[in-house]
This record gives C-alpha cells, structure tokens and sequence, in this order.
C-alpha cells in the first residue's frame, strides 16, 4: 500500500495516542492513558488529564517513530485533533503538533476527532488488511466521552450529525453508575463482569427519549442522566426496604438499557436513511453486550454492522493521522497554523 | 543559536545567539490564545533562525497551567523535531535577569499573579559571577509577597533564552523539565463533551 505518510496526535481526552499511517496503512499507534490516576476520583478530571498529555508526548512519538521505523524528516504532514473534547487536554496536542509542524516545516491538518473515529474504519493494522469502509453508512459513536450518530455520505464533506447525547455520554453513565453500585472506575468493564450472571430484564430502567412525544425533537439523540437517577432511586429503594441490592440483576438491567437505546436509536436511523449499514466506534465497543445485541438485532433488519479492530475504536492517534492522509491525498491545503482548539467543533467541519 | 519559548503568561517566542544577544522575539499580548498563536510566531522566528537552532530553551512557569503547557508541549516537540537538547528556563529567572541587567538591588521577589487573590513568588539573592540570577527561595504559592523589593512580569522569551545561554556556557545545569505548577490538580470532573 502507498500513500502519504501522516502523523497524527490525538489528546481530546484522557489518552495520549500518536499514531502514524502511510496512506491507510498503520505503522503504529501508541496510547498512553492517564485513566489509572483518573480511577481514584471516578471519572475523568481535566487537569489531570491535561497533566498526563504533556508528560506523555514526548515519549508516545519516539516511540511510534521507532515503531513504524521512520523519521519525522520522512512525513509528508502532521495532523492533530483539533477538537471535539476537553480544551485544556487538546491544546496540549495542538501546541506539540505546531513544534513538530513548523520546526520540520511540514504541512499541519486540524482536523475533526468524530470523523477520526469514523475514518479508523478505512485504516488496516499491520498484518491484517481490511477492505475500507463501505459507504454511505450510518455511524454510532460511543464513548466515555460521546455518544453520537452520524449520517455519512463521505468523509471529505458529507457527515451529518443526527443525534448526540444531551446530557452523559453513555461511556459517562456507566462510571457513574458502577460508583453508586459501589463498582470502581472505569465503569464499563466492571459493570459487564457484574452483569454476568445478571438477568437484563430483572428491573425495567428507562429509556431516555425513547417516547413517543420524543420523537418529533429528539428521535436521535440520547439522554441518561434520568436512568441513571432510576438506578439511584432503585438502589435507595432496596435500602430502605431492607434489602441486598441484587448486583447482578441491577448491572445487567442497567447495561440492557443503554444497549437497548443505542441500537433501537442506531437502526431507526438506518431504516429512516435506507441506508443498511451500520459503523460502531468508540471505546464503548468493547463492550461485548453492546456489539452482541447490536450484530443480533441489525441481522434481523438487513443491516450490516462494521467494526474496527478495538485498538482503532479508543481513542487514538492513528485515526487522527488516517484523516490527515486523506486530506493530504485528497489535495485540500494544510489548515493555517493560527488554528485553536474548539472543544465543541460540529462533525460536518472536517478540517479546522 | 537557541530557540526559547515561553506562555506562562503571554506567548513569546525567540531566538538567542549563544552569548544571550536577540536575534529575533515575538510577543502576543493575548491573554489567551496560546493554542492559536503559537504556531505563527514560531514559524516567524524559526525562518530568522534559518536551520541554526542546536538547542531549544522554555520556560516551565509558574504560570496559569493551560497557557504554558502550550508552549512547553510545543517548545519539546520542537526539540525533538530538530534533534537537538532542551534547555528547561524557570520562568521567574526570566525576569529575574531582566531585573538584575536593570540594577536591581541585592535581594529581590519576582512576583507574579498565581489568581485566586494569590501571588507566585520567587526570592533571589543577587547575581552569580556569570550573571545569573540566583535563588534564594524557590518559587511558592503565597498570600502576601514577602517585604523585599519586587520585579513582576512580563517574561520576556528572549530572556529566557539568553538565561538559557549563560548557564550552558558557564557550565551549568538546565532546570528540571517539568512544569511549576506548585498547585495540586482542581478534581473537579468533566461534564459531558456534546460535540
Ligand atoms: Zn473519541
């Protein structure tokens, strides 16, 4: 495979990641995560996050240099989140990228991390080619950080964004709930080992914006902050009455929830578009309950479900550097270095 | 040559020869906008520079954390874009020199706004035989400024690198890489992004 080779740095959350792609080959992906020292308060702090980023830097881009065995001499551009995500966090990435860009004087693309997540899909690991992502499709992208769904037509100028979360990301709601079930952080995998055994129908949780009064409004967005109260109110209520929170039952009812709106939400929205595919990202993916009804209920609808390889769904540097490549490959001028950070960038602005 | 960088306060950058002498200093005056104009001023002063640079100066604060971990992030990358050393500057020597070049008596405080009705503060005792500024306290997070002539911001990144330049041609150590932040991390958690 040839293409442009790209180095991407991703900082908009808790991961440092610096990746490095030819074209859309990956040549490596490095992730340092500052979620060990996020796990003693719950969730992610922005400080500390921001903290760990410039700490991290330096050593994540020697090491992918010595990874894919290139020298930055040899890239053709530089590419960085720009945003959406925590300010503080990305201009950490912004001010390295600039260093790197002007002192090489290598071309520089701030680019979107949504459609990072979506473009993971074209990219192939080492050893393991994929053909790329088919399109159009629609796309979920579930996180610690968002939740949204996206249209894609293509990723150079057609994404458009049908729905996020108005309150939590879902990747949110399952640190805050594993806190109040006594689960430490992060969330996610702790509630799906507490699940286990659990039965997802034991407790009927509710489903944020699922009525039908929603539908006009907010067919496709996702609220939980009020699931997240009905598992506090249920947990009080077992309390008060005396009784053991059945964990199992209380886990697995609270995941069912999520899943069950994430994939209801996602496959409307394929039926609605006629469009028969569907694209999962973010670190939420890993979530084995989440891919199993997602695969299950999208085989009953005739929609084809597509999922990158785990390490490309987290965020992650590479995916920075696959939008970068296509870019660079698609002849659009590097983004001028006067560039900031805009921790609320819409999903239709690829390039800052 | 070498290139200096600080945004513990404004963002400025510079190019310095190796006795300290300016060759080429941009400033913005923007309070914020670290992320932004970064990039500019750097290309600037690096094309002054003309592929000179055998060593990269920063300042690593005290400072509002957001601002100067912009310039450290970017001052690093560079460094390691070029293949050359990195030279950390506490930024308070900055003015400390610039205070000291102005005559400034014996001991001073270099005091700077560390916001929350707080003051960063940095007590120095003179000049070494370089001309160095030399610490008598290290920097601290205080109420009240000690009773001692004082000498506020702004830095100056062209000082920051003639700092830088002195030291490495008297023979001494760079400061430590990392950021003064002399503040724990606020814990306060994120609330959702909505992108
Ligand atoms: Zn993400």
């Amino acid at each position: 495979m040839t293409g442009p080779l790209v180095l991407g740095i991703e900082t908009s959350c808790d991961e440092t990641g610096v990746g490095i792609v030819r074209g859309r080959e990956v040549l490596a992906n490095v992730i340092a995560s500052s979620m060990e020292e996020q796990a003693r308060y719950g969730g992610v702090v922005p400080e500390i996050a921001a903290r760990a980023h410039l700490e991290a830097m330096g050593p994540a881009l020697t090491q992918a240099l010595d990874t894919a065995g290139v020298r930055l001499q040899d890239l053709d551009a530089i590419a960085v989140t720009a945003g959406p995500g925590l300010a503080g966090a990305l201009m950490v990435g912004v001010g390295a990228a600039k260093g790197l860009a002007t002192a090489l004087g290598k071309p520089l693309y701030g680019v979107n991390h949504l459609v990072g997540h979506v473009a993971a899909d074209l990219l192939s690991l080492p050893g393991s080619p994929r053909d790329g992502a088919v399109l159009p499709t629609i796309a979920l992208l579930v996180s610690g950080g968002h939740t949204s769904l996206l249209a894609v037509d293509d990723l150079t100028s057609g994404i458009r964004l049908l729905g996020e979360t108005l309150d939590d990301a879902a990747g949110e709601a399952f640190d805050k709930v594993a806190r109040l079930l006594g689960l430490p952080y992060p969330g996610g995998p702790r509630i799906d080992a507490a699940a286990v055994d659990g039965d997802p129908a034991a407790i009927r949780f509710p489903r944020g914006l699922t009525a039908a009064k929603d539908r006009a409004a907010h067919r496709y967005d996702f609220s939980f902050s009020g699931l997240k109260t009905a598992v506090a109110r249920h947990v009080e209520g077992e309390e008060a009455a005396g009784r053991a929170v059945a964990l199992a039952d209380t886990a697995a009812s609270f995941r069912e929830a999520v899943v069950d709106v994430l994939v209801t939400k996602a496959l409307d929205a394929c039926a609605e578009t006629g469009v028969p595919r569907l694209l999962l990202g973010g670190g939420v993916v890993a979530n084995r309950r989440l891919r199993d009804v997602a695969l299950e209920r999208a085989e009953r609808a005739g929609v084809a479900v597509r999922i990158p390889p785990f390490e490309l769904c987290t965020d992650n540097g590479a995916m920075i550097a696959g939008v970068g490549a296509m870019r660079v490959a698609a002849g659009f001028p590097p983004s001028d270095l006067g560039f900031g950070v805009d921790s609320t960038l819409p999903v239709d602005a690829v390039q800052v | 040559m070498i290139l200096a960088v600080d945004t513990s306060g404004a963002t400025g950058v510079a190019v310095v020869g190796d006795d300290g002498s300016v060759v080429a200093e941009r400033v913005s005056d923007d309070p914020r906008g670290h992320a932004e104009t970064i990039g500019p001023l750097l290309a600037e002063v690096l094309a002054a520079a003309a592929g000179r640079i055998d060593a990269v100066a920063y300042g690593v604060g005290p400072g509002p954390f957001t601002g100067l971990r912009v310039g450290m992030a970017a001052a690093r990358a560079a460094a390691l874009a070029l293949g050359v050393p990195e030279l950390p500057v506490l930024s308070h020597d900055a003015i400390a020199l610039a205070a000291i070049e102005d005559g400034a008596p014996g001991r001073f405080a270099v005091v700077t706004d560390a916001k929350r009705r707080e003051h960063h503060v940095t007590v120095y005792s003179g000049a070494d035989a370089s001309g160095l500024p030399v610490r008598a306290e290290q920097p601290a997070v205080v109420g009240e400024p000690p009773a001692l002539p004082q000498a506020g911001g702004p830095v100056r990144p062209a000082l920051v690198g003639r700092v830088a330049a002195l030291r490495r041609r008297a023979g001494l150590p760079a400061d430590p890489p990392e950021a003064r932040y002399l503040r724990s991390p606020d814990v306060t958690l994120s609330s959702a992004r909505r992108p």
